[in-house]
Order: structure tokens, then C-alpha cells, then sequence
């Protein structure tokens, strides 16, 4: 154990003597204060945003006045995506998507106006997030500062000195790989010890999701310095580990996460937005079976509620059959939506299934798919906030046309209100993330296969070290 | 040593070195792939765009079909009469559809944010929810396509680090450079001859890179300004690069030395500073829930609400020649439709001078993202070849203006023949499709 320290040891002073090395480090601190201060501030902003257009939605409809409430229904309100406090650790795919859905009658909307479509490319990878720091940044430089730590002392001649002092070879190793890992530790701690600071986090919930993030990144760095100490002592040249584990970063970072998405999206296609409209639109008039055009289904329909009244025209009925028919029609849209957004849905989460798979070949990806599974801002926890306010816009509309049907106006009476009261009464749309739990079976293969990943390298760097050392 | 002589070295040493030769050939690889990604986003695009405007004509079709048999719409909706150019104007199949630019295929851009087309009424507006882009898994997008500018501009520096962390540094940390100097003169005429060796391998390869978008689509357009700007735009950058890292290499350090120095220089230029620069900008001008577009269209209500006199005098000071139309001459109208033609014109006019605030807005925005191009030059190079294409943010904007011009022509043409009560036919619908 004391050699182990002392190796430790020696490898701290080696870094602290190299003036280069202190000046990246001193650089990374800034880098990375300056990225705990925007995201704590982002992640104020944020919220403050969501409540102030969640209360500016609220307080329109409270003030909708007397209104028919089909007309109330057209006007429709808002619901406003709010990640949770992790998310300023990792904003994941929250520049893609919209965070704004409008909830209204006859139709579903979809989440609009992303950041991405009122901005220039500012940055491809996303703005100043820890998770760009801890992903991009601190492996870079783990690699740099390991892939020449065992070729140099092979170079120099120290191995055959260190072991003559008694130290073993996997003490060597490993004392080094410890010494990068410890400052891939500090960076990833420091970084998430300002956001717990300054946000707050008390809810069990966020600390879950906080003790996730946190593994999956310590499993990560360990394989990360790790297999470049195995490459640095089993390569011929610097160059070689170099090379080898650029080509390795870029292939784990940039390329197969792209081939994955080709693959995954081959596997399992999505409709053209084109094609979805088209199928949307067949299914609702002609029917979803192909045979029950909407204008039979209204026949059937009224004819079924002029026999329980037991009337011969709409006029005769006591209740208003156009709000019967709206929720009527309502219903079945919401057939044809779950048919076809929720085929997309699936088709989403089979993505994610085989693109975590080919994490066995991609660790990066399984840190990537863990760290926005945690921080709460993958398509996941995107789909479930649609869900959420999709079921809400259901009974809202629900509402508004049992109103219409039942609240006292006649067949074709459209120019019948509501009062005032009654548009105040229903209840607005709320929603908190969701646990963690829910995704388990989603983010426990992402931290399977780091696991297997970090301990499989551990075990190679023991097994290869007598071979080519000595 | 001769440059000749220089490069026949160079040559050697990178195919002896297989590290160096795997990279170099996993770039090479790479640009390819890339580029035939692009072209599969530039087929799909163009697939999609040939579908909407077959789907229009089909529409526009069946249209000129009813006139033609004396229909005045569709059977399941009666009250539908495309005689009234309300009605023909509604099945008139208007579309704002994106020009899919061939250089496309080298950068995609972001015009994939927002939907590459869109069916425009009078109603529509350039920030309606409809627009939105194709369904794709945001998952997969996070970092954008995997096309040729993000293979130049972001992969290409590091390609350089592994070719050149170690010039002039191996040599010096072997205790060769009195060797060297000895055999090839002037040391830094040499190590330079070798920097430059390498950028003109990689400059040939642009070229052959840029010109497979032509062979691709069958398309020339190979010495339009464009693409001669995007060619140009490229090449200053690999030399950018080549000129950043020589000023490393100039420092004569050790090769783990100049491997950090270099990666690190790579890490805040492509990384750090645009991630902060964005960071930045969004925190000043955070990215719009478009509660104030809400609020402008809220205000429908009270435009609606105001006299008609007031109402027709705000509409003849924007259109005078209403004046002459066969409504515009009465004091009073009685027909609610005419009525509700000149609230819905008021409303139109206000939601297009609004719009226009928006989309100012937005370009404002972004001209603070201009004032930060000279310490976020790799962002510059990868807007600019974005604009040379056509998928930047101002084809954003673009598609958003042709929009609203869309929908306020159609609304000027309502107006007038609603209120001079034209009795559309299949030639005036024909002139409706003009629009």
C-alpha cells in the first residue's frame, strides 16, 4: 500500500514540476467554475422562465370571460417543459426539442420553437454544461497526461530501477492510474459539489439521479486512464498510444454514435412528417380500420343518442348533440394519435433499446445515455412530458365539451357561454419530473456495461503488465 | 534539402509510422462518409419536397375538377363554396417550400430545426406550430449531422495533432536535431518544409472532397461563387490550423509538450469557447417561449371589438384603392362575412408588422453572436459555410419571411375580390395559385 502511495506520489510531483501541465490545470479550474456559475445561473433563468409563461398562460385563461366553451377549446392553453435541477449538469437534447406544447381541441400539437431554431450554430456541442466539460474535456486530457506514463519509464530504463526497489509491476500500474484518475475525480467532484451547493438539491429524488451521475462518470475515467496505461505499456512508441487512443475517442465520441443513429434508425424507421400528416388525417376521416368514415360514425352516433332520449330530431333533445359530437370526434382523434405518435414513441424507445446494445462496443455512448438519463433531459423523459400534458389536454377538452353537451345550451346554439367561473375551475396542467425508478431498466444496462467495461480493462492492464514490462 | 526531397521524407516517415497512416486513411474514410451522409439528407429532402408539391397539384386538381363539373366543394362539407374566394383561396394548396441548395450536401446546417415547408393560408403566420421539423430522435441529433463541415472543422485539428505533435519535438527528445542540422542545413526550413508538406496533401484532398457533391447530383455548379466561396472558406482554415500549430512547434518543446499545448489550444477552440460564447448568449437573450407572440395574438379579440368605422378607416389607410371596391364605397355593411373580411384583414396587418419585430429580434440576437467571430472563429468558418449552402440561420429566417409575404399576399388579394364580391372560376383560381 505505501508503494502504491508512493507512486502515487511520485506521479503528482511529475505533473506539478511540468509547467505546461500546471497551466491546463489552472485553465480547467477557471473553465470549470465558470461552467458550475453558468449553470446554476441557466438553471435559475430557466425555471424562472417556465413559471412566469406557465402563470402568463394561466392567468389568460383565467381571463377568457364568458366564452362557448367549443370556442374556449379552439382557444386552448399552454403547457411549459421544466427539467428538473439535474438538468444543469446535463441539458441533453433540451436545444432540439421545443419546450412549449399548445393544448386545444380537434388537435395535437407538438412541441415547438427549440432554441435551435431561433439561433445561430453557436456551438455543435452544446453550450457550457459540465457534461461538455466532463465528457469532452476530461478525457482528452486524462489521455494526454497517461499515454506516455509507462512508455516513458520504459524509455528511460525506471521500470528495471522501481522493481529492483521492490515495487511489483501492478503497483506500478495501477499507482499511476490512479494518480490521472484522482484528477479526473476532483474535476468531476468540485463540479458537482458548486451545483449541489448553490441549487439546492434536497429532494431524495435529485440525489438519486446525482449519486447515478456521479458513478457513471467515475467507471468512465477509470476505463478511460486505465486502457491508456494499457496501451502506453503494451505500444512501441508514445505515438502509438497517442494515436491509438485518439482515433478510440474520436471513434467512441464522434463516429459510432453516428453509425449507431444510422443503424438504429434503419432498424427501426419514423415516417416522413409528410407520410405521419397523411396517415393522421386518412385515419380520422376515413376511419382507423379504413371502413368507418367519420361522417357514419356522427350518423351512428346521433342516432344512438336520439333513441336515449327518445326524440325524433336534435332539436327535441334537452342536451346539445354538437358537444356530444365533439367529444365524440375527440375520442377518436385520440385513437388515431396513440396509434400513430405512439408507434413513433415506440419507435423511439426501440432506438434507444439497440443503440444501448451497441454501448458493448461504445462505452462512451453508455456514459453519454446514462448521464441524460439521470439529468433527466433524454427522449425519455421528453416522451413522458408529452404524455403527461397529452392526458391533461384530454380532460381538458373533456371538460370543456361536456360543458357544451350538458351545461344548458341546445343543439346548434353556438352563441351559448360558459361563465367566467366555470373556465376558472379547471384545474391547470402541473408537472413534476418523474422518478427516476421509472427508467431503471433503461440506465441499469448503461451502468452494466461501464461496469463490465472499467473492470475488464482493470483485469487486461494486470494480465499484460508481466509480458511487457519485463 | 529540397522540397521535393522534404516531402519524399515526409512521405516515408508517415507510412512507416502505421498510427499515423490509420488516421490519416480513418480521415479520408471519415470526409467520404460524411459527404455521402449529406447527400442522403439532400435526397430526403428533396424526396419530401417533390411529394408536397405532388400532393399540392393533386389538390389544386381536384379544385379545378369541381369548377368544371359545377361543384362547389366537398360532398361531406356543404357550406363550402370555392366560388367565394374565401373558399378558393382556402383549397388554393399554398406551400412555402425550402430550396434545397446543393452545396447542402457538404453542410446540411440547422434549416432541419424548423420544417423545410409549409401549407400557408391567410391565417398563417411565420411562427405558427406547424413548423417544426421532421420527426427524428432529438437523442441522435445532439451534436447535429455527421456531414463534411463537421469532419473539416472539428476533426481536421486533430488529425493535424497526431501528424504534427511530434516534428521537429522526436528529434529533439532523441538528441538528433544537430544530426538533422547537419544534414538538411537550417533546421526550421526544414521542420517548416514538413508542416507544409502536409498541408498541401490535405488541401488536394479538399478539393477532391468538394467536388464529389458534383458527380453526386449531376448537377454543375462547380465554379459558382458559392462554391468556389466554400472551397476558399476551407482552405483557410486547414491553414489556419497549420499556422496555429507551427507557432508551437516553433517553441522547440518536447513532444508531450506540444501534444498538450496543441490539444488544449483544440479543446478552447472548438470546445470551451463556443460552448461559453453560446452559454453566454443565452443567458443574456434565453431562447424565446414566445409568450409575447401569445400575447399578440390575444390581441385578436380586441381588434375585433373595435367600431367598424375605425376599423375601415385604419384598413383604407393601408389599402386607399379599397376605397373603390364595391364595399369600400358604402358608409355600412350589413353582410357579416364582408364585415369579418376587413377585422380579419386588421388582424393580419397587425400580426405581420409584429411578426416582423420577431424576426428583427432574432436577427439582432445573432448579430451579438457576429461581435464574438474573432475569438470564436471555428463557429465563424462553420456559419459562414452553413450561409454559402443555404442552411443557416438566416434560411431560417428566410423561410419564415416568405411565409408571412405568402400569406400577406393572399390576404391583400381576399380583401379586394371578397369586397368587389368576385365570383371565382377556374381562371381566376388559376391566378389564386400564382400568388
Amino acid at each position: 500500500m505505501k508503494a502504491l502511495l508512493q507512486i502515487f506520489y511520485n506521479e503528482w510531483l511529475g505533473l506539478y514540476r511540468n509547467k505546461v501541465l500546471i497551466g491546463s490545470f489552472l485553465l480547467l479550474a477557471f473553465v470549470l467554475a465558470l461552467t458550475a456559475w453558468m449553470g446554476v445561473k441557466k438553471q435559475d433563468q430557466l425555471t424562472i422562465q417556465t413559471h412566469s409563461a406557465s402563470n402568463y398562460a394561466r392567468s389568460e385563461w383565467e381571463s377568457i370571460g364568458p366564452m362557448n366553451p367549443h370556442s374556449a377549446a379552439h382557444e386552448g392553453t399552454y403547457a411549459y417543459y421544466s427539467p428538473g435541477l439535474m438538468s444543469s449538469l446535463d441539458e441533453g437534447i433540451l436545444s432540439q426539442v421545443g419546450r412549449v406544447l399548445r393544448l386545444e381541441g380537434h388537435v395535437q400539437n407538438e412541441m415547438a420553437y427549440s432554441a435551435r431554431s431561433q439561433e445561430a450554430i453557436y456551438s455543435r456541442f452544446g453550450g457550457l454544461m459540465p457534461s461538455l466539460l466532463l465528457q469532452w474535456v476530461v478525457p482528452l486530457l486524462l489521455i494526454f497526461l497517461s499515454f506516455r506514463s509507462i512508455y516513458q519509464e520504459k524509455e528511460q530504463g525506471r521500470i528495471t530501477l522501481l522493481l529492483s526497489q521492490g515495487l511489483g509491476i501492478k503497483q506500478i500500474l495501477v499507482g499511476k492510474a490512479l494518480a490521472y484518475f484522482s484528477i479526473a475525480i476532483i474535476a468531476l467532484l468540485s463540479t458537482v459539489l458548486i451545483q449541489f451547493i448553490f441549487l439546492e438539491f434536497s429532494q431524495s429524488s435529485d440525489i438519486a439521479r446525482l449519486v447515478g451521475f456521479v458513478i457513471s462518470y467515475i467507471l468512465f475515467y477509470w476505463l478511460i486512464v486505465s486502457l491508456t496505461i494499457v496501451l502506453s505499456t503494451v505500444l512501441k512508441n508514445a505515438t502509438g498510444a497517442l494515436s491509438s487512443m485518439l482515433a478510440i475517442w474520436v471513434l467512441w465520441m464522434v463516429l459510432l454514435p453516428k453509425w449507431t443513429a444510422s443503424i438504429a434508425s434503419e432498424k427501426y424507421p419514423l415516417p416522413s412528417r409528410f407520410e405521419f400528416k397523411q396517415a393522421m388525417k386518412d385515419d380520422r376521416s376515413k376511419g382507423i380500420d379504413g371502413h368507418n368514415p367519420s361522417k357514419d360514425r356522427i350518423n351512428k352516433l346521433r342516432d344512438s343518442v336520439l333513441a336515449k332520449y327518445g326524440v325524433s330530431s336534435d332539436t327535441a333533445l334537452p342536451i346539445n348533440l354538437d358537444g356530444i359530437v365533439m367529444q365524440a370526434d375527440e375520442e377518436y382523434g385520440n385513437l388515431v394519435w396513440d396509434k400513430h405518435i405512439g408507434g413513433v414513441f415506440e419507435s423511439f424507445s426501440l432506438q434507444k433499446r439497440l443503440s444501448q446494445w451497441t454501448s458493448i462496443l461504445n462505452p462512451m455512448h453508455a456514459l453519454k445515455s446514462a448521464s441524460m438519463s439521470f439529468a433527466g433531459t433524454d427522449m425519455l423523459h421528453h416522451i413522458h412530458f408529452q404524455k403527461e400534458a397529452e392526458e391533461y389536454r384530454r380532460s381538458f377538452i373533456k371538460k370543456l365539451n361536456d360543458e357544451h353537451a350538458y351545461g344548458g345550451s341546445k343543439t346548434g346554439d353556438w352563441s351559448w357561454q360558459s361563465t367566467e367561473e366555470f373556465f376558472k375551475n379547471i384545474d391547470p396542467f402541473k408537472y413534476s419530473t418523474v422518478e427516476i425508478s421509472k427508467y431503471k431498466r433503461y440506465w441499469q444496462v448503461d451502468l452494466l456495461i461501464l461496469l463490465v467495461w472499467s473492470a475488464s480493462i482493470t483485469v487486461l492492464m494486470c494480465l499484460i503488465s508481466k509480458k511487457h514490462l519485463i | 534539402m529540397t522540397l521535393f526531397q522534404t516531402l519524399k521524407n515526409e512521405s516515408v516517415h508517415i507510412t512507416k509510422n502505421r498510427f499515423k497512416v490509420v488516421a490519416l486513411l480513418l480521415f479520408f474514410g471519415a470526409t467520404l462518409y460524411s459527404v455521402w451522409q449529406g447527400y442522403l439528407i439532400y435526397k430526403y429532402r428533396a424526396e419530401q419536397i417533390l411529394l408536397v408539391q405532388k400532393s399540392a397539384r393533386e389538390s389544386q386538381q381536384e379544385v379545378l375538377g369541381w369548377f368544371k363539373n359545377g361543384k362547389s366543394g366537398p360532398e361531406e362539407r356543404p357550406w363550402i363554396d370555392v366560388k367565394n374566394p374565401f373558399w378558393a383561396m382556402w383549397y388554393g394548396s399554398h406551400y412555402v417550400i425550402y430550396e434545397n441548395h446543393p452545396l447542402m450536401i457538404l453542410s446540411p446546417g440547422q434549416v432541419s430545426d424548423i420544417g423545410i415547408y409549409k401549407k400557408v393560408s391567410v391565417w398563417s403566420t411565420p411562427f405558427d406550430q406547424d413548423l417544426i421539423p421532421e420527426l427524428s430522435n432529438a437523442e441522435f441529433q445532439v451534436s447535429g449531422f455527421f456531414d463534411f463541415s463537421f469532419v473539416w472543422l472539428f476533426l481536421l485539428p486533430l488529425l493535424l495533432i497526431i501528424l504534427m505533435y511530434n516534428i521537429q519535438s522526436f528529434e529533439k527528445d532523441a538528441g538528433l536535431l544537430l544530426l538533422v542540422n547537419i544534414q538538411a542545413g537550417k533546421t526550421n526550413s526544414w521542420w517548416l518544409k514538413r508542416v507544409l508538406v502536409i498541408g498541401i496533401t490535405l488541401s488536394l484532398w479538399l478539393i477532391v472532397v468538394v467536388i464529389v457533391p458534383r458527380i453526386l447530383i449531376g448537377k454543375s455548379f462547380l465554379f459558382n461563387k458559392e462554391w468556389i466561396g466554400y472551397l476558399f472558406f476551407s482552405m483557410i482554415y486547414l491553414w489556419g490550423w497549420l499556422g496555429l500549430y507551427t507557432l508551437i512547434l516553433s517553441r522547440n518543446s518536447s513532444q508531450v509538450s506540444q501534444a498538450i499545448q496543441m490539444i488544449t489550444i483544440w479543446i478552447f477552440l472548438v470546445l470551451v469557447i463556443p460552448a461559453s460564447v453560446q452559454q453566454w448568449i443565452q443567458m443574456r437573450n434565453p431562447a424565446s417561449l414566445m409568450t409575447e407572440w401569445q400575447e399578440v395574438e390575444e390581441k385578436r379579440d380586441s381588434i375585433y371589438a373595435t367600431s367598424y368605422d375605425t376599423a375601415k378607416v385604419k384598413l383604407l389607410a393601408e389599402f386607399k384603392d379599397l376605397s373603390t371596391t364595391k364595399f369600400g364605397l358604402l358608409d355600412s355593411i350589413s353582410d357579416p362575412m364582408k364585415k369579418g373580411a376587413a377585422y380579419r384583414t386588421l388582424y393580419k396587418m397587425y400580426i405581420d408588422s409584429s411578426s416582423e419585430v420577431f424576426l428583427q429580434s432574432i436577427e439582432r440576437k445573432n448579430q451579438a453572436f457576429e461581435s464574438f467571430a474573432f475569438i470564436n472563429p471555428v463557429m465563424w468558418f462553420q456559419n459562414k459555410l452553413n450561409h454559402l449552402s443555404n442552411s443557416d440561420l438566416s434560411a431560417i429566417i428566410e423561410i419564415r419571411r416568405r411565409i408571412r409575404s405568402k400569406s400577406n399576399s393572399i390576404n391583400k388579394r381576399l380583401i379586394f375580390d371578397e369586397w368587389n364580391e368576385v365570383v371565382v372560376d377556374s381562371i381566376q383560381f388559376k391566378k389564386y395559385l400564382e400568388l
